[in-house]
């Protein structure tokens, strides 16, 4: 007899604890999941895309620090003209900083460019007329893909590109697996695991 | 076999009583002087939404900080306890938004989702109403002194959607900073453990989405900006045509 009451009470005790999840439903509906992250600009000119991203143009800071971990996709993609793209990168204009420091881990990155005097940045950095102390960039992904379809248009992959800048250390680490270039039009600049400094 | 039916009893109402607890909002927003907290913990999933049709100069903000001090107006900022649990804040400019934003005609007419016609209640008329009432609102004008912190966990879709017109903005568990906090002393934004995250802008100029970001033009901070983004849905912050947009996704953006 008093196996079958200490049976009946697990048994009522079990209900309301399956209820309470019913009820909120939160946890089952907010499992952690890697998702997609994406930055998009349809059309238009001056426009700026950043996925996973540092940008600063006529700023100042002392520390700057983007750290972004997905196991789905980062991609940012603009049309139009005079744009900007950039994922898994940190873009300097005019502006200064302490220190930069850019972490991402995704999947795959794609950066996709339509237009003309473009330019779309892939796990770089990119400085102009700016000053930094540090700058820190680490990207990790297994796929990277970058198509530009236009004119006079920059590409940069896992690269840094110095214009006019004061800065101390950069460091950029690229851990990728397959990269993807796919260029239609002219005058398009493409730079892969590079520096490109000029004064 | 009383004290059985007893014990079940017990159990029952101790049940229910921590089913209700946890299906409220158990973190809170502060704001008084110091720094500035905002932890949203354990949210519905009821997707929280706002739209915006057709109209200039406004600003949606979800599960956001906002500091506007561009403008004369002061910033809005009203820690509203939805029905779904989860707490929607806005920072609207008051004067821009008078007469001209139809957002609460909008949103309401979404009656599929009961936590977003909470959410957009609050964006306009009732967030610029107690911006003149709340103290502690002319802080923002004089520059931040403290820092800015916002962080989102175990919360649901959030979505944030302005369609034509110029000069808006949409957040969605960002931090957004404008004008002249330039005394700001660190911004740290921390989303995880979320749902899908969307900020859309439809065609316009000078439009800016930002999505678990954090956005700043004409600010300088003095100590630490940091946008750490971890294990969320898809994240996606979209700006179709126009010019002079800005879409930003897991980013960071000073301008």
């Amino acid at each position: 007899m008093k196996a079958i009451h200490i049976l009946t009470l697990s048994a009522l005790l079990a209900i309301p604890v399956v209820g309470h999840a019913d009820l909120l439903g939160i946890r089952a509906q907010n499992q952690v999941k890697g998702g997609e992250y994406n930055a998009q600009a349809k059309g238009g000119n001056n426009n700026i895309a950043n996925a996973g991203s540092i940008q600063m143009t006529g700023s100042q800071a002392k520390e700057v620090t983007n750290r972004v971990r997905a196991n789905g996709a980062v991609s940012a993609t603009a049309n139009g003209n005079n744009n900007t793209v950039n994922s898994a990168s940190v873009s300097m204009e005019n502006s200064q900083a302490g220190k930069v420091s850019n972490t991402v881990k995704a999947e795959s990155i794609t950066n996709t460019v339509q237009g003309n005097n473009n330019t779309s940045n892939i796990g770089s950095v990119m400085m102009q007329n700016s000053k930094a102390g540090a700058v820190t960039s680490s990207v990790t992904g297994g796929s990277l893909n970058g198509v530009i379809d236009g004119n006079d248009n920059q590409l940069n992959i896992g690269s840094v590109q110095l214009s006019q800048a004061q800065r101390g250390d950069v460091h950029t680490k690229t851990d990728l697996g397959n990269v993807a270039v796919s260029i239609s039009g002219n005058n398009t600049k493409v730079a892969v695991d590079s520096v490109v400094a000029a004064d | 076999m009383k004290k059985t039916v007893l014990a079940v009893a017990i159990a029952f109402a101790l049940s229910a009583g921590v089913a209700h607890a946890d299906n409220t909002l158990s973190g809170s927003f502060k704001r008084k002087g110091g720094s500035i907290h905002h932890n949203t913990f354990n949210a519905s999933p009821t997707a929280i939404r706002n739209t915006n049709t057709n109209t200039n100069t406004n600003i949606i903000t979800v599960n956001t900080a906002a500091i506007q001090t561009s403008t004369a107006t002061a910033t809005a900022t009203a820690p509203t306890t939805q029905t779904s649990g989860s707490t929607a804040e806005t920072g609207s400019t008051a004067s821009t938004n008078t007469g001209t934003d139809t957002a609460d005609t909008t949103d309401t007419t979404d009656s599929t989702d009961t936590a977003d016609t909470t959410a957009s209640t609050t964006d306009a008329s009732t967030t610029d109403t107690a911006a003149t009432t709340t103290p502690g609102q002319t802080e923002p004008q004089g520059g931040l002194q403290a820092g800015i912190r916002n962080e989102i966990k175990n919360t649901g879709k959030i979505s944030s959607t302005v369609s034509g017109g110029n000069n808006n903005m949409a957040n969605a568990a960002s931090i957004s900073l404008n004008g002249g906090s330039s005394a700001t002393a660190s911004v740290e934004n921390k989303v995880s453990k979320t749902g899908n995250i969307t900020s859309l802008v439809k065609a316009g100029n000078n439009n800016s989405a930002n999505a678990a970001s954090i956005s700043m033009g004409g600010t300088a901070v003095k100590g630490r900006v940091l946008n750490e983004v971890e294990g969320t849905g898809d994240i996606s912050s979209t700006v179709k045509g126009g010019n002079n947009n800005q879409a930003n996704a897991a980013s960071i953006a000073i301008n």
